[in-house]
């Protein structure tokens, strides 16, 4: 198993979210987390990003426990993040910011592997070797998107972290962004574990999905299982399933 | 006449501008106001009277070496003073920087004792004569050495991967992060290299300037000057600034006895605040 959580309990502080999350994610897999608003899906991630207090339980990578690591060892460890809202670096330009994504492959590699994966992101993202000279921050929202997925690509990682890629974006930027991960898992390279509003989509795309509520796992299971279940549409319109 | 005190301003403000540069650097990347500047200063002007007195060697051989000694200083200073405040904790890493002043101050007195000490070198008290101006040798010389380290520090920034990496923690530190940057190790080095400048500067100004233990309270003040009229943080701003502060305060000498000169640096300084309080340069462009 490439990342295992196991009766995680996370928050900020003394406040609990997360209350017990177990949760997988095996190599090549692609895994989505739903929920509503405040269900806890990033913070998920940021537990696994080493960005929030862990009150209890264990988040295993490749059997070995994450916890009490500085949080710049994840992306040497191969954890991508692409976080929400894109957080490119505005005044560096388009190259500079694909190439310190490539920071974590260590000092000996960075010449060439650097250049190599460069080749590769501008091959996924063509727009953007267009605009390589220029300051990330005159791209659209869309293209720092891009830049952005791009980025955590150039750490060739083997679990890449998606929080909420489509949030903010124009329709077609959105098509685009789902397109370049559908290729993208095609090329069957890494894992991903995707946080996403837009359930379809996110299901559409992953293998299979946790749905989550109040910082517990509701459901999960198959993609093409969840997609039509009430545990689904009850997570998103509050409607309690034991209710029923 | 008056082209002779712009051209002063001028190269002052060369010099100036690699104080500011510092001191913006350790704004932009850290975001901690870095009180003791002026004492890192102070210790690159001992560094370079004691590198003549002691050693016999020339302000300008002992620049480089001694920039990279309080270099060296400012990163053991940050990984084991400033570094260990919880992060986001400002008014302590403010206060902490503030005593750091203090300290070395009051350790130069011990040290050093209180005489002000002067550094002749023939160049020291020299006019070249150009057209119908006069030029400092030592100001031109010093603002020289201070535009060569700015054209380093510039290529430093741009080109290397750690001087990327600095840059970009100064525009989005949990993104450096996620790419597996240590933002505290970004934070000491920008430190180092921030006082490591200052130093430097301080051994080109002991070229011209009586050395004391507290001289370093006469710049400060010019130097916050500087950095806050370019933008804080931003490193070219900050050099706009000083040239800016440099000139104002040599052209003011001839309307006002020297005693005042920094009172109208401060005058226009609460002016321009008033005015644009994003500062003259403030075109958020950072480091």
């Amino acid at each position: 198993m490439l990342l295992e959580l196991k009766s995680l309990r996370a928050g900020y502080g003394p406040m609990t979210v997360l209350h017990g999350i177990d949760l997988t994610v095996d190599e090549h897999e692609f895994v989505a987390m739903l929920g509503p608003n405040g269900a806890g899906k990033s913070t998920v991630l940021r537990a696994i990003l080493g960005g929030c207090a862990i009150h209890g339980g264990a988040i295993h990578w490749n059997g070995q426990s994450l916890l009490g690591r500085p949080a710049h060892e994840r992306a040497p460890l191969g954890i991508g993040h692409v976080p929400e809202g894109r957080h490119v670096w505005p005044s560096l330009t388009v190259r500079e910011n694909l190439l310190l994504g490539s920071w974590s492959l260590g000092r000996q590699r960075r010449g060439d592997e650097s250049n190599r994966r460069l080749d590769y992101v501008l091959e996924i993202f063509p727009l953007l070797r267009e605009r390589l000279e220029l300051p990330a921050a005159v791209l659209s929202g869309g293209e720092q998107q891009m830049l952005s997925i791009g980025r955590a690509l150039m750490g060739r990682p083997r679990l890449l972290l998606v929080d909420e890629p489509s949030i903010g974006l124009a329709p077609i930027a959105v098509e685009a962004v789902v397109d370049a991960l559908t290729r993208l898992k095609q090329s069957g390279d890494f894992a991903l574990l995707l946080v996403e509003q837009s359930a379809r989509e996110a299901l559409e795309l992953c293998d299979r999905a946790y749905i989550l509520n109040r910082g517990e796992v509701q459901a999960s299971g198959g993609a093409a299982e969840l997609i039509h279940s009430e545990a689904l549409e009850s997570a998103y319109f509050g409607l309690d399933p034991n209710d029923s | 006449m008056g082209l002779q005190y712009l051209v002063d301003g001028l190269l002052l403000g060369g010099v100036y501008a690699l104080l500011a540069a510092g001191l913006a650097m350790i704004f932009g990347i850290m975001r901690v106001i870095n009180f003791a500047q002026g004492e890192f200063m102070m210790l690159g002007m001992y560094a370079a009277y004691f590198g003549y007195t002691v050693l016999g060697l020339d302000p300008y051989l002992v620049a480089l070496p001694a920039g990279l000694m309080i270099l060296a200083l400012g990163i053991v200073v940050a990984t084991g003073l400033i570094e260990r405040i919880p992060r986001g904790d400002q008014d302590a890493q403010l206060l902490l920087t503030l005593g750091l002043s203090l300290v070395l101050q009051n350790l130069a007195i011990a040290i050093f004792g209180v005489t002000p000490h002067a550094l002749l070198r023939p160049y020291s008290n020299t006019l070249i004569a150009v057209g119908p101006l006069f030029v400092h040798e030592s100001w031109l010389f010093a603002c020289v050495a201070s535009l060569v380290v700015m054209l380093g520090l510039y290529l430093f920034l741009s080109r290397t991967w750690t001087g990327r990496a600095l840059r970009a923690t100064a525009d989005d530190a949990s993104a450096a992060t996620y790419v597996g940057i240590s933002v505290r190790r970004m934070h000491s080095i920008a430190f180092g290299i921030g006082v490591g400048l200052a130093g430097l500067a301080g051994t080109l100004i002991a070229t011209f300037h009586a050395v004391l233990p507290t001289v370093g309270q006469d710049f400060v003040l010019i130097m916050f000057v500087a950095v806050v009229l370019g933008g804080l943080g931003s490193i070219p701003g900050a050099v706009l600034g000083a040239i800016f502060v440099g000139v104002v305060q040599s052209v003011s000498a001839a309307f006002v006895p020297l005693q005042l000169q920094n009172a109208v640096v401060f005058l226009l300084f609460v002016v321009v605040l008033l005015v644009r309080p994003r500062g003259l340069f403030g075109l958020r462009v950072r480091v």
